[in-house]
């Protein structure tokens, strides 16, 4: 009962203090899609750069992670270090341009900047159903983080997360666009690595040396050496590496900042919230190994359940404090996306199609929020298994985007050949993908090879093949 | 050229965090595999902090 008590009330808190941040940010006024979206390309380097990794690091980061780092050892660490690595570079070498083409060219949904590259417009159709059909999973399976979490403290309340969660998105994500989701990000960020810094040190005054002692028996069992096989390493990393090209809810993120300045701010402190958060993260998961080998730990069989059971052992005011950071990651994460799937409803379809005002899309946009966290919740709600199976495939099946994506930043040049290759690039990447995911269920699909090659690496070579052709034509 | 060694750069740090571990770390008993590449990253990201830092490569986009 008093854990109960301690969570509701943190849990009040922390919905509290998002509302009023996210109130205060209706100060600047939305006039345009533009302002709405991408905060009029008017956000400060510190804003946009925890909100960008607030966006990226969800819930998987604090209970999958952890679970994955517990069950198969060191290998997890540099599953997503290769994630940071490649987005440490694509940032640096490509967001300057991209930055600028957004201010001159006006981008505001990343659908409409592929049409904008290639000159074709039906392909901002053919993006965006691929966000949609490839980030509603992902999105839901963050809903489900939620009420899952709110279920752990609370039995039976499993409804209640979800509705706490849709409610904050709705006001965080609604009210304000990008302004308040950014501010709101920033204050659940910070919220995330406080956390996290909390946990892992008294993991270790908690642990003790029998930390030490556990990760000799871990090198004993091969856990701190690879043992990952290079097929699942390969075909895990790939679509992390493109993460930063491929989903749309982080290159909307790099529109946003004022200028150059806050753009090279952006960069710099998302790497190095990333490389902190992972390494406190990677290393809760190889400290609870090594605890479990020295048996302070029970055996713990499924891995997402690891950082639930050691908050069992953590005082109440830290577990509480954790397991918010949790929701809040998920929330984060859902938000961005939500944001990003609205702007593309109301800017490539009402505005570019249906030739609407901006004003008009901006209502329109807010009344898209509110159906997609609907869906979401309807989804989530049902907790169907194969979403959170889905959800796993969403950024393999948006990889096709990487080649088409980086080609159109390079050579786009509004070319109307160029433009049909991007449309077949991605749909026969985006169905390659669905049709193994079929055959084999969406998390074996992963791991089981196409013609020897990791099903990832395969994808992303028949989609950068054929945006190839029209180049070498040249 | 800037962009291009920083290109080759990154390019050579992907791939030696790809190789190193199932070439050389594989079987490794203490932590020296994820010492690897945390340096890796800690390399990369100075590296990084250099070449963002350098006016010239902002402004030497190829014109569209």
């Amino acid at each position: 009962m008093e854990e109960l008590a301690a969570a509701v009330i943190t849990l009040t808190l922390y919905l509290l203090v998002g509302t009023i941040i996210a109130l205060l940010s209706r100060r600047v006024g939305i006039k345009t899609t533009s302002d709405y979206y991408v905060a009029g390309h008017r956000l400060g380097g510190i804003l946009a750069a925890i909100s960008y990794a607030a966006t990226t690091y969800s819930a998987f980061m604090m209970v999958g992670l952890v679970g994955l780092t517990y069950a198969t050892g060191v290998g997890a660490f540099g599953f997503e270090i290769t994630y940071l690595l490649s987005t440490m570079f694509l940032l640096s070498y490509v967001a300057p341009k991209v930055w600028k083409l957004a201010k001159e060219r006006n981008w505001v949904s990343p659908a409409e900047m592929i049409s904008d590259l290639y000159g074709l417009k039906p392909l901002s159709l053919i993006v965006a159903a691929m966000y949609l059909l490839a980030l509603i999973p992902y999105a839901s399976a963050q809903l489900i983080a939620v009420g899952r979490m709110v279920e752990g403290m609370a039995p039976g309340l499993y409804w209640l997360g979800i509705l706490l969660g849709v409610v904050a998105a709705l006001i965080w994500t609604g009210l304000s666009g990008m302004w308040s989701l950014a501010s709101t990000d920033l204050y659940q960020g910070l919220w995330m690595i406080l956390a996290a810094i909390g946990f892992v040190v008294w993991l270790f005054l908690w642990g003790g040396s029998d930390i030490a002692s556990g990760t000799a028996r871990m090198a004993e069992k091969g856990l701190l050496g690879m043992k990952w096989s290079p097929l699942v390493f390969v075909s895990y990393s790939i679509p992390w590496a493109f993460f930063a090209v491929t989903n749309p809810q982080v290159v909307q993120k790099l529109y946003t900042p004022k200028d150059e300045r806050a753009l090279r701010r952006l960069i710099t402190l998302f790497t190095l919230f990333g490389l902190s958060y992972t390494v406190i993260v990677t290393v809760i998961g190889i400290a609870s190994r090594a605890l479990t080998e020295v048996g302070r730990l029970p055996v713990i069989k499924v891995g997402d359940q690891v950082t639930p059971s050691l908050l069992g052992y953590a005082p109440l005011p830290l577990a509480v404090f954790v397991f918010t950071s949790i929701v809040a990651a998920a929330i984060t994460t859902m938000d961005a996306i939500v944001l990003a799937l609205s702007s593309t409803a109301s800017r490539d379809v009402y505005q570019h199609y249906l030739g609407g005002e901006d004003r008009t899309a901006v209502n329109l946009g807010r009344i898209s929020i509110l159906a997609l966290l609907l869906v979401l919740s309807y989804v989530a709600y049902l907790k169907i298994g194969f979403i959170v199976d889905l959800s796993v495939l969403a950024s393999a099946l948006l990889l096709p985007l990487a080649p088409v994506t980086l080609i159109g930043w390079f050579y786009g040049r509004r070319s109307r050949v160029m433009g049909y290759a991007a449309a077949a690039s991605l749909a026969s990447g985006f169905l390659i993908g669905l049709y193994w995911a079929l055959l084999h269920g969406a998390r074996k699909s992963l791991i089981t090879p196409i013609f020897g090659l990791p099903p990832t690496l395969f994808i992303l070579l028949v989609s950068t093949l054929i945006m190839m052709i029209p180049l070498l034509r040249r | 050229m800037r962009d291009k060694a920083y290109l080759a750069w990154s390019l050579l740090v992907l791939t030696l965090s790809y190789m190193v571990p199932y070439l050389v770390l594989r079987e490794c008993r203490d932590l020296s595999l994820y010492a690897f590449w945390l340096a890796l990253t800690l390399v990369h990201f100075a590296v990084t902090l250099i070449y963002l830092r350098g006016d010239v490569s902002w402004r030497s986009w190829p014109q569209r």
